[in-house]
Formats: C-alpha cells, sequence, structure tokens
C-alpha cells in the first residue's frame, strides 16, 4: 500500500464535474445586470500614424452608450518592466501591427456594438513598414518606436567561460542556421471580461485570466486607483498557455467604458481576434555554433538568436533571457556565448508560450546534436548519455542542479521502445524501398520548476477549515486547464487526511485571495504547493492540538487519515474529521481555524545583465523518443508513437501529469508539422481554426507513452517539480530527428511541411546536400 | 421576428427569434443554456456542437429559425435525475478534461455516435471527434473516454 | 461574429422557392445545410436580403434507384450519402466523396446540392470584412487586382468541393427548375471555370437532384483527397477516378478522371482519359498521370506551390487508378 491515500493515483480532477456537465461558467458565459456589449476596432493597416479619429457616427447610432480612444488612457502605457512601458490600452498616436486597437464601443447589444464601430472614421498616414526582423535591425529601417535605435526592444548577451578557446581546442565544430516559426497558443477560449467601474474608482473585472494579478496591478495604474479598489475575480479558464497573461485592449477598454458609461460592460473577442491580432510565440533565427571532442563530449556552444518580437515588448526580454539560460540545460556545456536581439516588426507581439523561449533554442540545440553525432559517428542515445546533467552539477552560467533524473530518463525511453534494434529494424525496412521512410529519433530536455522572475515572486495561500470538516484553499495561483486546483486540493486532503470532495478550491478573487505573480513558468505545484502545505500544516497543527486534548494524548501523537483523527498506535483513540473541526470551533477558545503560508525563492534573483544564476528552485528532466513516417511521395509527416520520459519529482496524479504530457506534445507536433501563422506584409492570411491547422484527433499518434520518474526533489511539495512545459521542449526536436533519421535530412525551418519534405527528398536524389537551409 | 416551437433537452420552448440569430446565440443568451461554447463561430472548431434529432451540428452556423419542430440536445441535457451521463462519467473519470472549452461539444459528438454506433472502434471515435478541436488533451484522453463509455452502457 | 440582418423565407414547394427567388432578384439565396452559406454571411462576402430555406420542400430529399441510373434529392445530407447502403453499392464513389468533407459535423448538416453550388476559395476572400479591408479588393470582391496573381486578369479562385469532381467521374447530370422550367444537365457544365462566377447558375434557380447512371460491370472508381489533416480540410489536391473494362483485368473502355483544388472548376484531363482506352490499365497508368500532371496548372498559395501541387496530382492520380483499377477487378 502507498503511504498517500490520493497522492500518486490516478483521481479525477476537482473542477471535472462543472465541465462534463457544461456548468463551468467561463467569461464569456457570464452575465451582469444593466451590462453593455462591446467591441474594438483595430487597425487595417501595419504601421500609419493616426491623424484624427472621428467617432460622431457612432456616437449617434441609437443604443450605443459610449466610445473611446487611445487618448481616454492619458498616456497611460504598459509593460512588462519599467523601462519597457511601450503599449498603450488602445493606440492613441500611431498604430504598428495590423489588428493594433484604436478605438472602443459600448453598446446595448453587440450588434450595434459592431455597427458602432465600423462607423468610426480614422484617418492615417501610413508608413513604411518592416516584417523581417533582420531587415528591421538595419540601420534605415522604419523605426516602430521613437525611443529605441534599430528597433532593439531588447537584447540579452551573456558569455560564459571562453568559447575561442574551446573552439580552438575543439576536434569538431559546426554551425548551423535555424528557424523557429510563428505560432499560436491555440486555446479556444477567446479572450472575454466583464467589467465594472463605481465611484469613486471601484473596479470589478472578470476576465479569462491564467494570472489574474496582472490586470490587478495593470487596472489600477490603468485608472490611478489603489489596488485594494481592484477587485479581480476569475472565472473558468479555457485555457491560457501563455497567451492569457497580460491585459489587453478589451480589458482596458472594458473598464474605461464601464466608467464612462456608469454600466458594466462586456467583451467577449471573435476568434479572429485572437488569430489576427493576439498574441504568440516568438519567431526565432537561431545560429548555433557548437564544438565538440571526438567523443562527443560538448565543448562550447556560441549561439546568435535574432527574435522576431512583433510591434510591442510585452514579456519579450524575459523570453531571450530564457531562451538563453537554457543553453545550458539538461547537457554539460562548460562554455557559452550568447547574443540575442529581440527586434520590433510591424506585426503581432510574440510573447511566453507553453515552454517560454526555451522550445525554440533547445530545438536548434538538440537537433544539432544529431547532426554533430552523424559527424562523428556516434549513437545520438550516446551522445546524450555522455553529456548528461547528473545531480549537484552546477552549469556554467550557475543552475543550481538538485535533483536530476536525466540519464534514467534516456535509459527508460529508449529500453520502451528498444532503440538499437528498433533503429536498425526501420534502417533496413527503408532499404527495401516503398511508400514510407520511417525513422526513429530522440531529445532531451531540462526546464524549470516554478520560474522566478523578478519583483514580487512568491506564492500565498490561505487555508479555511469549516466547521463540517470541510476545507476551502484560497490560493492566488490560478487553473487554467492544467489540473492546478486538484493538485492543489490533493496536497490538502493528503495532509488533513481527508478526501477531494472535502476540499474546495476557489478561483482568484482578489479580494480574498492572496497577491500571486500570476500562472506561469510551471510555477503552481512547485511554488504555490509549499505555499499550501506551510498553510495546511498550520491548520493541522491547530487540530492537533484540539485533538489532542480531547483524545488525551500528546500533539506529537496525532495522525490524520480516512477522514479521522487518530492517536497513533492506539486505534481505540480517533474521532471523525469532520466532529473534530465542529468542536474545535464550538468548545474550544473560539479559535477559528486558518492556516496562511507562502513560498518564496530564497536564493538570489538571477542576474539578468550577465545571464548568471538560477532561474528556479529545481529544474525537472525528460526525454521524448518520436517515431515517424514519411510519405516518399507527397512528403507528408505523420507522427507515429511518441515516448515520454520525464524526471517530475514526485508523481501526483498520473491522469493530469499524462494529459499534460499528451497537450505538450500536441502543440509541439502542432509546430513542427503543421502550424504557422503565415503573415503576408503584416497581414495573417490564415486566422481561422480551418486554416491555422492545428491538428485533428485522425492526426495523433495512436502510441502516447507516459513515464514518469521519481526523483523526490529536496525543495518541492512532497518531492514534487513541473510536469507541464519541460515535454513542449523536447517534443519539437524528437520529431525532427526521427525525420532525419526516417529521411537523412535535418530540416532546420519549421514547420516540415510535405511540401519542403518532397522537395528535400528530390534534391538529395540529385545529389544535394544533407540540410535544407531556406524556408519554402 | 419569427415564432418557433422547439424541443430542447425534453422542454417544449415557443420563442420569437429574430431571423438571423444563430441557434447557438438562442441557447446561449435566450434559453441560459452557456454549456455549448462559442469558440470560433463559423463551423470550425467544434465547441458548439448539439445534437439535432440525432445528429451532431455546429449551432454557430445553424440558424434559431430552421429549428422549428426539432428536437435539440445539449450538454444540459444528458445528466438524467441528477446522474452523469455515462460519456460525462467517463470523460471525468478518465481525466479527459482539461480546460474544459471543448469538453461540452466533444461529449456531444461522442454523443451523436454512441447513439447510433454503440460499439464503435477506436478510429470511428477519432473520427466521430475530428471535428472538435482541443488544444489542451491531444485527443487520447477523450477518444479513451468515449470507447469506455460504450463499453458501460453495453453492461 | 455579427450575422447582418436578412429575411428568412421558407417555401413548401420548388416552384414556390423558385417564385420568392425571382421576385428577391439578386437579393435572396438559398440555404440548405447552411454550413456554407452562414459562414459566406458572417464575412460577408455574400449579402442577402432574403434566405430562402430549401429544407421544407419534401421532394428535394432521398434516394430513387432505376434500372440504370439513380437520382439523389438535393438536400440528401451528406451523412446520409457516407452511409447509405444504396449508394454504397452503385456509387461507391460518391460515398467515399461524401465522406471526406469537413468533420463529422458538416456532413451531417452540409447537403448535397449545397457542396455542389460551394464557391471558389481563396485566402483573400474567405476571411472577414474586417480582413478585407486592410486591402484594396480583388476581382472576386469587386475590385481591379488578383492578391495571388498579380499580373493576372482575372480571379484564380480555386474550386474544391469535394463531391463534384466524384460525380463528374460517375458522368451524373443534375436537374435544375428555373423560371424556364425544369431542365437537366451534365454536371460537368455547372463549372464555368470563372473563378469570380465559379457555378453556372443563374439566382433564380436551385438545383434539384443528381443523376447518377449506373457503372457496367468491371467498372471501378476511387477519389483521393490530399490534405494536411484527416478531417475538417478543403483539399490540398484531389483525384477522383472512374474506370470500366471490357473484363476483369481486360483493356479500358470507359475512363474518368478529374483534378479537384488545381483550378476554378473540377477539371476532366481528357488526354489522360483517352491514353486508357483500349489498353491494360497497368500499362497505361504510368502514362495517364503523367500526363494529368503536365496538364495541370495549379495556383500559388491554398496549401503549396505549382510545383508542389503539381508533383500531388500526379501521385494522386496514379494512386486513384491504382484502386480504381483493383476494385475492377474485385468487382465482378
Ligand atoms: C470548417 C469547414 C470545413 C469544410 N470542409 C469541406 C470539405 O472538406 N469539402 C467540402 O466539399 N466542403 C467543405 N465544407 C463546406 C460545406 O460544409 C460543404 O460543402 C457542404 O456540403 C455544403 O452544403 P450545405 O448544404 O451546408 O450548403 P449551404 O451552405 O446551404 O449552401 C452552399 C451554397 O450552395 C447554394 N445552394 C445550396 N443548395 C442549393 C440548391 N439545391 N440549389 C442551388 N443552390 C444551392 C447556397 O445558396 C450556397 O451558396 C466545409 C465547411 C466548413 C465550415
Ligand atoms: S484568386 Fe485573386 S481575385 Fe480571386 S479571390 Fe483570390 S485574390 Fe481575389
Ligand atoms: S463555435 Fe461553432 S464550430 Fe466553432
Ligand atoms: S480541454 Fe481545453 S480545449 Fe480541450
Amino acid at each position: 500500500m502507498s503511504e498517500f491515500a490520493i497522492l500518486g493515483k490516478p483521481t479525477p480532477r476537482v473542477d471535472g464535474i462543472p465541465k462534463v456537465t457544461g456548468k463551468a461558467q467561463y467569461a464569456a458565459d457570464l452575465s451582469v445586470a444593466g451590462m453593455l456589449y462591446g467591441e474594438v476596432l483595430r487597425s487595417p493597416y501595419p504601421h500609419a500614424r493616426i491623424l484624427s479619429i472621428d467617432t460622431s457616427r457612432a456616437e449617434r447610432l441609437p443604443g450605443v452608450r459610449g466610445v473611446i480612444t487611445g487618448k481616454d488612457f492619458n498616456g497611460f502605457r504598459h509593460g512588462f518592466m519599467a523601462h519597457t512601458r511601450d503599449e498603450s490600452p488602445l493606440a492613441p498616436d500611431k498604430v504598428r501591427f495590423i489588428g493594433d486597437e484604436v478605438a472602443a464601443v459600448a453598446a446595448i447589444d453587440p450588434d450595434i456594438a459592431h455597427e458602432a464601430v465600423e462607423l468610426i472614421r480614422v484617418e492615417y498616414e501610413q508608413l513604411p513598414a518592416v516584417f523581417d526582423p533582420e531587415e528591421a535591425m538595419q540601420e534605415g529601417a522604419p523605426a516602430i518606436h521613437d525611443h529605441v535605435q534599430r528597433n532593439i526592444s531588447a537584447e540579452m548577451h551573456f558569455n560564459f567561460g571562453d568559447v575561442e578557446a574551446a573552439f580552438a581546442r575543439a576536434d569538431h565544430v559546426r554551425e548551423d542556421r535555424f528557424y523557429s516559426q510563428s505560432v499560436l497558443h491555440g486555446f479556444l477560449e477567446p479572450h472575454a471580461c466583464i467589467a465594472q467601474y463605481e465611484e469613486p474608482g471601484k473596479i470589478t473585472f472578470w476576465g479569462s485570466k491564467q494570472s489574474p494579478y496582472f490586470p490587478y496591478r495593470n487596472l489600477a495604474s490603468a485608472f490611478k486607483v489603489p489596488l485594494s479598489n481592484v477587485r479581480v475575480i476569475q472565472p473558468v479558464v479555457g485555457g491560457g498557455f501563455g497567451g492569457k497573461n497580460d491585459t489587453f485592449a478589451l480589458d482596458y477598454a472594458a473598464v474605461m467604458l464601464s466608467k464612462k458609461t456608469g454600466h458594466p460592460v462586456k467583451f467577449v473577442y471573435d476568434i479572429e481576434d485572437v488569430l489576427m491580432a493576439g498574441r504568440r510565440r516568438h519567431p526565432m533565427i537561431i545560429y548555433m555554433k557548437t564544438g565538440v571532442k571526438k567523443d562527443g563530449t560538448l565543448l562550447a556552444t556560441e549561439c546568435r538568436v535574432i527574435a522576431d518580437g512583433g510591434a510591442y515588448t510585452a514579456v519579450g526580454p524575459m523570453t531571450i533571457y530564457l531562451a538563453g539560460a537554457f543553453l545550458t540545460l539538461p547537457y554539460k556545456l562548460p562554455n557559452l556565448k550568447y547574443d540575442a536581439w529581440r527586434v520590433y516588426t510591424n506585426k503581432p507581439v510574440s510573447v511566453a508560450q507553453r515552454g517560454h523561449g526555451v522550445p525554440q533554442t533547445r530545438f536548434a540545440a538538440d537537433c544539432q546534436l544529431d547532426l554533430i553525432a552523424k559527424d562523428l559517428g556516434l549513437d545520438p542515445v550516446e551522445i546524450r548519455l555522455k553529456n548528461a546533467i547528473e545531480p549537484g552539477h552546477v552549469t556554467v552560467n550557475k543552475i543550481h542542479i538538485s535533483s536530476c533524473g536525466l540519464k534514467e530518463t534516456i535509459n527508460r525511453s529508449t529500453e520502451f521502445v528498444n532503440w538499437k534494434e528498433r533503429k536498425q529494424e526501420l534502417a533496413k525496412e527503408r532499404e527495401k524501398g516503398g511508400r514510407y521512410l520511417r525513422g526513429i529519433g530522440l531529445a532531451c530536455n531540462g526546464f524549470m520548476s516554478g520560474a522566478r522572475l523578478h519583483g514580487h515572486t512568491a506564492c500565498a495561500v490561505v487555508v479555511k477549515v469549516h466547521e463540517d470538516g470541510t476545507v476551502s484553499v484560497l490560493p492566488g495561483a490560478t487553473d487554467s486547464g492544467q489540473g492546478a486546483e486538484t493538485v492543489l486540493a490533493t496536497m490538502a486532503a493528503e495532509v488533513l487526511g481527508i478526501t477531494l470532495e472535502d476540499v474546495h478550491v476557489s478561483r482568484v478573487d482578489s479580494f480574498l485571495t492572496p497577491v500571486d505573480p500570476g500562472s506561469y513558468g510551471s510555477r503552481v505545484t512547485s511554488t504555490a504547493g509549499p505555499a499550501l502545505l506551510i498553510a495546511v500544516g498550520k491548520c493541522r497543527t491547530q487540530l492537533a492540538e484540539v485533538a489532542a486534548k480531547l483524545l488525551d494524548a500528546p500533539v506529537a501523537e496525532i495522525e490524520f487519515r480516512e477522514r479521522k483523527a487518530f492517536v497513533k498506535g492506539d486505534p481505540t483513540k480517533q474521532m471523525p474529521f469532520g466532529k473534530l473541526c465542529r468542536l474545535a470551533y464550538q468548545y474550544g477558545s473560539g479559535q477559528v481555524i486558518i492556516g496562511e503560508g507562502y513560498f518564496g525563492q530564497n536564493v538570489a534573483l538571477p542576474n539578468w545583465d550577465t545571464g548568471e544564476g538560477d532561474v528556479a528552485n529545481a529544474y525537472t528532466f525528460g526525454t521524448q523518443v518520436a517515431e515517424v513516417e514519411v510519405d516518399r511521395e507527397t512528403g507528408q509527416v505523420k507522427l507515429k508513437k511518441m515516448i515520454v520520459a520525464h524526471d517530475l519529482g514526485k508523481m501526483f496524479n498520473p491522469l493530469i501529469v499524462e494529459g499534460q504530457h499528451d497537450g505538450s506534445i500536441y502543440g509541439g507536433m502542432g509546430q513542427a508539422l503543421y502550424e504557422e501563422c503565415l503573415n503576408e506584409d503584416g497581414l495573417t492570411l490564415n486566422p481561422s481554426i480551418l486554416d491555422y491547422k492545428m491538428p485533428t484527433a485522425l492526426d495523433m499518434p495512436g502510441v502516447m507513452e507516459s513515464i514518469n520518474i521519481e526523483t523526490n526533489d529536496p525543495l518541492g511539495p512532497f518531492g514534487a517539480k513541473e510536469s507541464a512545459e519541460g515535454t513542449q521542449v523536447s517534443t519539437v526536436p524528437a520529431i525532427v530527428n526521427a525525420i532525419y533519421d526516417a529521411t537523412g535530412i535535418m530540416f532546420t525551418d519549421l514547420p516540415i511541411t510535405p511540401e519542403k519534405v518532397l522537395r528535400a527528398l528530390e534534391q538529395k536524389e540529385q545529389g544535394g546536400g544533407p540540410i535544407v537551409p531556406a524556408s519554402i | 421576428m419569427t415564432n418557433i416551437n422547439f424541443v430542447v433537452n425534453g422542454i417544449r420552448h415557443q420563442l420569437a427569434v429574430k431571423d438571423n440569430e444563430t441557434l447557438l446565440d438562442v441557447l446561449r443568451d435566450r434559453l441560459g443554456l452557456t454549456g455549448a461554447k462559442k469558440g470560433c463561430d463559423i463551423g470550425e472548431c467544434g465547441t458548439c456542437t448539439v445534437v439535432v434529432d440525432g445528429e451532431p451540428i455546429l449551432s454557430c452556423i445553424t440558424l434559431a429559425v430552421e429549428m422549428e419542430g426539432k428536437r435539440i440536445t445539449t450538454i444540459e441535457g444528458l445528466a438524467q435525475n441528477g446522474e452523469l451521463h455515462p460519456l460525462q462519467k467517463a470523460f471525468h473519470e478518465h481525466g479527459a478534461v482539461q480546460c474544459g472549452f471543448c469538453t461540452p461539444g466533444m461529449i456531444m459528438s461522442g454523443k451523436a455516435l454512441l447513439d447510433k454506433n454503440p460499439k464503435p472502434t477506436e478510429q470511428e471515435v477519432r473520427r466521430a471527434i475530428s471535428g472538435n478541436s482541443c488544444r489542451c488533451t491531444g485527443y487520447d484522453k477523450p477518444v479513451k473516454a468515449i470507447l469506455a463509455a460504450a463499453e458501460a452502457e453495453i453492461q | 461574429m455579427y450575422l447582418p440582418q436578412f429575411k428568412y423565407l421558407k417555401p413548401g414547394t420548388v416552384a414556390e422557392a423558385v417564385a420568392m427567388l425571382s421576385e428577391y432578384q439578386g437579393g435572396a439565396g438559398v440555404i440548405a445545410g447552411g454550413s456554407d452559406l452562414i459562414v459566406k454571411l458572417k464575412h460577408q462576402i455574400v449579402n442577402l436580403r432574403y434566405v430562402v430555406d430549401l429544407k421544407g420542400i419534401s421532394n428535394l430529399y432521398g434516394i430513387v434507384s432505376r434500372a440504370d441510373e439513380m437520382e439523389i434529392g438535393a438536400l440528401t445530407k451528406l451523412s446520409a450519402i457516407e452511409s447509405s447502403p444504396e449508394i454504397l453499392n452503385k456509387a461507391l464513389l460518391l460515398a467515399q466523396a461524401a465522406s471526406v468533407v469537413g468533420g463529422p459535423q458538416h456532413r451531417s448538416m452540409g447537403t448535397l446540392g449545397g457542396n455542389l453550388c460551394l464557391d471558389t476559395r481563396c485566402y483573400y476572400f474567405n476571411q472577414s470584412k474586417r480582413w478585407r479591408q486592410s486591402r484594396p479588393p480583388c476581382y472576386k470582391t469587386g475590385g481591379d487586382r488578383c492578391y495571388v496573381a498579380a499580373k493576372s486578369p482575372m480571379c484564380h479562385a480555386v474550386y474544391s468541393g469535394d463531391t463534384a469532381p466524384a460525380l463528374i467521374a460517375l458522368g451524373a447530370r443534375v436537374r435544375i427548375v428555373g423560371p424556364e422550367g425544369e431542365r437537366e444537365q451534365e454536371l460537368e457544365l455547372l463549372y464555368s471555370g470563372n473563378g469570380k462566377r465559379p457555378i453556372n447558375l443563374d439566382a433564380q434557380s436551385i438545383i434539384t437532384s443528381v443523376i447518377i447512371p449506373i457503372s457496367p460491370p468491371y467498372a471501378g472508381h476511387a477519389y483521393e483527397k490530399y490534405r494536411l489533416r484527416e478531417a475538417v480540410d478543403f483539399p490540398v489536391v484531389g483525384a477522383a477516378v472512374a474506370l470500366s473494362f471490357e473484363q476483369p483485368g481486360g483493356v479500358c473502355t470507359r475512363a474518368r478522371i478529374v483534378l479537384n483544388a488545381v483550378g476554378t472548376a473540377p477539371s476532366r484531363v481528357e488526354e489522360a482519359e483517352k491514353s486508357l482506352l483500349g489498353r491494360k490499365l497497368e500499362e497505361a497508368l504510368e502514362e495517364a498521370a503523367e500526363l494529368a500532371y503536365q496538364s495541370a496548372r495549379p495556383i500559388h498559395r491554398m496549401g503549396g506551390s505549382p510545383y508542389y501541387k503539381k508533383k500531388l496530382v500526379k501521385v494522386l492520380t496514379r494512386r486513384a487508378l491504382e484502386k480504381a483499377g483493383s476494385m475492377a477487378i474485385g468487382n465482378v
């Protein structure tokens, strides 16, 4: 029998029933009495000065209650850091991409709001625009923001060890260029919110947000009201993946229009708003130069990244920081030079997305490793085992690894598929010819378990025990589908010996729940988890004290399990948990059983200038093995199998963990083979679910296997680490490497469309090189 | 405005609807049935799927006026007397739900399938939900859940 | 998404429907399953003051089998077609094509008539009004340019409905009722080849049924649809093939090869068809595929470059011919 009652078991989620019955309320499902409906007006041009805006016709349309423009926000700008506040709720003077918001309307119904938006006349002076980040960096390129030179929105330069000396020493050095394309978060719930502004300066805001304390702070600054006046209430969130962190035009506009009209205002974006003008993953051009010894030992990497930032900075500096910091994980790398520029272009804004910046550079690094292995005549598994990080390792950029099961993930995943035999078998099969070329590939990842950025970085939780033996958990962290509520409930139930049904996890309500940085960077289990354990531990202590008195035993002897309080070693002395709670309230001192806890990261923050230091308390590791099938005649690639082996510290709930892996495989497969925002002169050509090409149920591999490895991290709650994003990091390179095995061609440009594959196969037949450099 | 009579989840409704109102908007805004979701609103994502006379349809590209005389089942109509429908139970128990935004539509596609084909193969299940996008699950657990529900219903 | 206002009309007979369409000339359009029309209305690429619903007309439904042909009502759902034993038995090719349209929901909404009348598609056309406003209109939306082929004097939007190529391969005819009465014509003639106005049907007429001649013995056919995803995707390229043979393994006596999504209409490749006649399939197959390849003039965008789509034409034609050949052998 396991030492845990719930932990580690495939327990259904706490939010499952409302979701399967259709009762779960998402932002667009809410309504508030008297509310109006809003819509935004977007720029049709990629770069233009706003000369004038005439809203009079819109205002005169019957049913319209308010119209606002950028001027209403009095110069307020928002951004991730003080010096990167370059974004306005509505563009006041200049638009910088097609879809940039310029005005908004509130009306008594959505149709009238739409008609009103069409009546707004904006006079623009079109400006030269730039869409290619390498062009945008040139002297003389159109200036997208006046305050910066050469459109550099952020840059990072790290230099650890001595790469030049290492290259000189290396037996083999190679340099490759990779490109990771523009992909969307892909959540199906478009952004939506309702805002209510009441004088004097009270804001209530219901919004689909994965990090509700972002709008909490942003709205307070935008409307110059005290933080405590802003009440952000989180509905159920229909997926985020990094795309529902920021505060967007609709959020600010809803509050401003509510302020102007005296009514609550609801905004629901169309999916086209999201797909055409919404945020996306940073496309990156990656130049990667790596030197190795003959035996495959990595000596140095020099990496140059040009990240296409789109029109504003948002969280971008963090993205290119992480893209560089993770070059030293999961393989030992003694020398690293990293130079990254995040460049403004007249396109929608690039931000964090599942894996935040790391999947791009790790795709390059892990695929280059296969090229190196081939150059040296080494097996891809061998070269990875040779370089794999081990527990206790400190990277050259001072990332401290505690628990690490990387080698085990490599071994277990490759054993699962019989790597050697399977590789040979497929090679033989290819020699025979036939319609399909099949191949197998692997890639590894290391990821942060609980990102720590700057500023406020701790998570806090309040736990309240009710008289009837149930418990409320009030976290500042949120669940946007990943299962955070269930994980928190599991920990609380486990500590108090009660069941999941006894635990209610509240969604964020900034009046009630503690402030939190946000649910990004795999933070909830790893950072809110320990906070919860402290909070629930305090409740447990109080209850144990009461139980000790009632059961006449020392406090230390009290145990909680099966909804009962026990005295250790004496089964006759016990009491139902509910009764204990009731007695605690009624016969005790009258003390209310509440516990609170917070957990921050006690180590120093990373050095943003040098790139040195930890970005999390703990790190996860994993390996993925992919098997693909390439149709020689059409170039189409199908992922047939994906094995994930992940060091998650401690398994909390296999249903949730497997679900997270499945989701990462899905997103990664989409990025590798299917998805791309096609952009033509700033206009997204495929802003629809039909044309954006997220895979369907029929496109997924029949075999998706999760192997989970427990390494019990000393800092993790119950030893746990993240299991949400790491897998996203290695999915793409595992697939690309499998295609390399199948075809002998390393595709360095994502996505690997059938056309690219077919052309490369033809080129190869005609004696072309092993790499397809340019995109098609 | 046109008057229509239709049955939603067993309840008869008589309603004056605008000719350009979609079934999805009528369900959500007029009948308070917000279980069907508006993902794309142009017939591409499947989150608005409901079952009309036994067929899975996209309520966002169906006019409410076309519903005269029809029987509609939405996610809210599946549970009977507080008992979850086997599909709902299976989605819950097999971890087929994450953010849940696609879930009502996906379950309704599963329902239309099982009503016609109580013992589907895995491939038939995949095909039946191939019009329902999901970003969270990679479809693996939803497929398993539908197969399990079929199994449970047979027993 | 905003759906502009219109008046909904529900005629009970074909005559009534035609009368309504005639009365509101230009401002009225028919809706069948609506799976295409409502999207176009929301995108405001068609604007209608009257929407005439055909679903109340009972004689537009159903499948009637006669000795040498089969007639399918225009309102028959694609889901009914893909699973009808009658069609699976006598016109498998149509069932195959219907079964790969969109997703299950599109097939249970979409009708055969609606599928045949599908407009041509283009990245620059099938977009919201707002999207299109970022650029001057193209030919298809009343402008003076084409974004796909900058120098072209005309629209190259792609026809990509799935059932039309299959039905043309089978030699199907359509019955049309308009103000002048009823007529029957080759389905092939429904497609004008004009990207801007691809369907040869005036706004007052409706398709009432499709008539499919029953294939002779020793016939085989296949529809190969290539797309990136296995569902909810229009074809990047499609090839429908219908063949008849003198005897199993004998020479080919009738051949139709129809390409899909390579141009403004589903198009027969007559040279390739001719090349098969009087020859055994295995001897003629490669040549026919090559002729299809040479004849295809696909345009840029929508799934790939012309170069790539031409390659697909060859591969898919060959695959369809092979499948049709083996079906004919099994089909004694
Ligand atoms: C996401 C998505 C994916 C799709 N994928 C595919 C696909 O892969 N392949 C494919 O072929 N289609 C696809 N479709 C298009 C559409 O669903 C189908 O073509 C369907 O068969 C259209 O039939 P309908 O009855 O719904 O047409 P409607 O929308 O009712 O009508 C379509 C057009 O035909 C006209 N019309 C309808 N019936 C008649 C008639 N009897 N006489 C004269 N005119 C008539 C209408 O006026 C309208 O212009 C897709 C649609 C969507 C939204
Ligand atoms: S092919 Fe050219 S003219 Fe036709 S719809 Fe596309 S862009 Fe417009
Ligand atoms: S909302 Fe209806 S299909 Fe997307
Ligand atoms: S569970 Fe989130 S989209 Fe399917």
